[in-house]
């Protein structure tokens, strides 16, 4: 299972298709991908991973069953806009849909409480299931509400596309294999309606039930995508936390964002450290010295590529968890 | 907007928008000791990041050399700043690498109208040198003119999509 796409650190493939073929995994053994959100962080490379896992279906947000959605994905593309490196996302999207469509690939719709897969990953191991727990309805007539605002209108000057709302149609997932399970947030928030975000996950009496050993984060630890109650009704005691860090206008996680995060949980774990310097790459001092004189800020966007390896050793599903040299503990996340 | 003295003057005589000031001893060297030597650059450092809209003011005769060049687009925009992703053009990159936080006073007049969130944007840091051989250190950001989405645009993207939706089968 795939879940969202970045690039490798050498910017040229998809670092989960690196992944699986460094440990003998081939593209066409994937049997599920799973699109959270069409955030550009979340979806560089997907084209070339829907076009490699043969063998995968391919799960998306419901919202793609919507002509007005797909209209928005389209609209903004390079082929209308001519500017295409700023329009990633939306070209992503786009070619997903046309491999789709062309290949006659049925996608699988995900909403809250939906299984998506129910099958022994081994001859003899545990039944593994997959749900996805969001978007509700609700999120979900609110996010088309809001796209139908966006769509360009005749004759306005062209600009990339806005990005979404409060996250409003992420997909959250719940893997369970035997008695262990995985709950991954995606970047679900929690605006605070009960029918919206994590409310709505964790009101829904139709969703599984049990506790999950490993939490990947959601939204990059930050204050909004936090809700108490999956810490205590849909996690372990202790559970295994991890998130990716992210610089967009505010580097998250904050600092109160881990204190919070590392008094819930002993084992929590950043893919990468918050960078301490400015820039990405290293800049003359003229640059640098016009910089200084001309922005109020200016942080890098991009933390280092790393990851957190987490297994579970049968039989018992005892944990083990690998950081490779960029990843690191929460509570040394921050420069 | 400059004003032209008003009066009568002998015709094809050239017009002085500003009035020269008296050349001093002091100016007087300067502009020996530049002409005796062509190679000659100014050597006391012009202050930088005079902001775009005087950027533009500059001579036909003149040219930037670009020392970075930045491509971005606007996030988000406040009272007195805005926000944008920066991809580094200079490095030949693809994604977003900086975030950057810039006044709103610093963007031009022309280009305040054309500021909203998703707007494009090039940044460019280099020297502005003129043919007298002087240069200084500038900051340029210039939002892009891009086309209006015409109705050919939104007609084959709304066209595209309802095939797209049509002919998606979703597993039921």
């Amino acid at each position: 299972m795939i879940v969202d796409s970045c690039l490798s650190p050498g910017g040229k493939r998809p670092a989960a298709l690196e992944y699986l073929e460094s440990i003998g995994v081939a593209p066409t053994q994937v049997v599920l991908i799973v699109v959270t959100h069409w955030h550009d962080d979340h979806i560089r490379g997907l084209a070339t991973i829907v076009r490699e896992c043969t063998s995968a279906r391919v799960c998306l947000s419901s919202a793609f069953r919507n002509e007005e959605f797909n209209n928005f994905v389209l609209a903004f593309g390079s082929r209308r806009i001519k500017t295409s490196s700023l329009t990633l996302g939306a070209d992503e999207m786009g070619d997903v849909l046309e491999q789709l469509l062309s290949s006659g690939r049925r996608p699988v719709m995900c909403l809250g409480s939906r299984r998506l897969l129910n099958q022994k990953t081994l001859p003899n191991g545990p039944l593994c299931e997959i749900w996805s727990l969001s978007p509700s309805d609700a999120q979900l007539s609110k996010a088309l509400g809001s796209i139908a605002k966006q769509i360009p209108g005749l004759l306005e000057a062209k600009r990339r596309a806005p990005d979404p709302d409060h996250n409003d149609l992420s997909i959250a997932a719940w893997v369970s294999f035997g008695e262990s399970a995985l709950l991954l947030g995606a970047d679900l928030e929690e605006p605070g309606p009960l029918d919206l975000g994590w409310s709505a996950v964790i009101n829904d009496r139709e969703r599984p039930q049990g506790r999950a050993a490993l939490f990947k984060i959601s939204h990059h630890g930050s204050r909004n995508g936090h809700h108490d109650l999956v810490w205590k009704d849909m996690l372990i005691s202790d559970a295994v936390a991890v998130l990716t860090p992210y610089n967009k206008n505010v580097g998250l996680p904050t600092e109160s964002d881990v204190q919070r995060i590392t008094t819930l949980t002993s084992r929590a774990f950043s893919t990468s450290k918050l960078l301490p310097n400015r820039f990405r790459r290293s800049r003359s001092n003229a640059v640098q010295k016009t910089v200084d004189e001309t922005v109020v800020r200016i942080t890098s966007a991009q933390p280092r590529s790393g990851h957190v390896r987490v297994r579970f050793r049968p039989p018992d599903g005892t944990i083990e968890i690998a950081m490779d040299a960029t990843a690191c503990r929460l509570r040394n996340v921050l420069p | 907007m400059r004003t032209v003295a008003t009066g009568s003057r002998p015709a094809g005589a050239p017009v002085d928008v500003l009035p020269r000031p008296a050349p001093t001893a002091e100016t007087k060297s300067k502009e020996q000791n530049f002409a005796a030597t062509t190679a000659a650059e100014q050597k006391y450092e012009l202050k930088p990041n005079l902001g775009p809209s005087v950027l533009k003011l500059r001579s036909p005769q003149s040219f930037l050399h670009a020392l970075q060049e930045w491509e971005g687009y606007v996030t988000s925009i406040g009272d007195q700043t805005f926000t944008a992703r920066l991809i580094d053009k200079t490095a030949k990159s693809h994604i977003e690498e900086e975030t950057a936080e810039f006044l709103l006073d610093d963007v031009s007049d022309s280009d305040r109208r054309l500021l909203r969130e998703g707007s494009i944007f090039r940044w460019v840091i280099g020297y502005l040198k003129d043919a007298g051989g002087s240069k200084r250190r500038v900051s340029e950001i210039v939002f892009r003119r891009l086309p209006a989405w015409t109705r050919h645009d939104l007609l084959s993207a709304r066209a595209r999509a309802t095939e797209i939706t049509k002919g998606l089968a979703w597993e039921e």
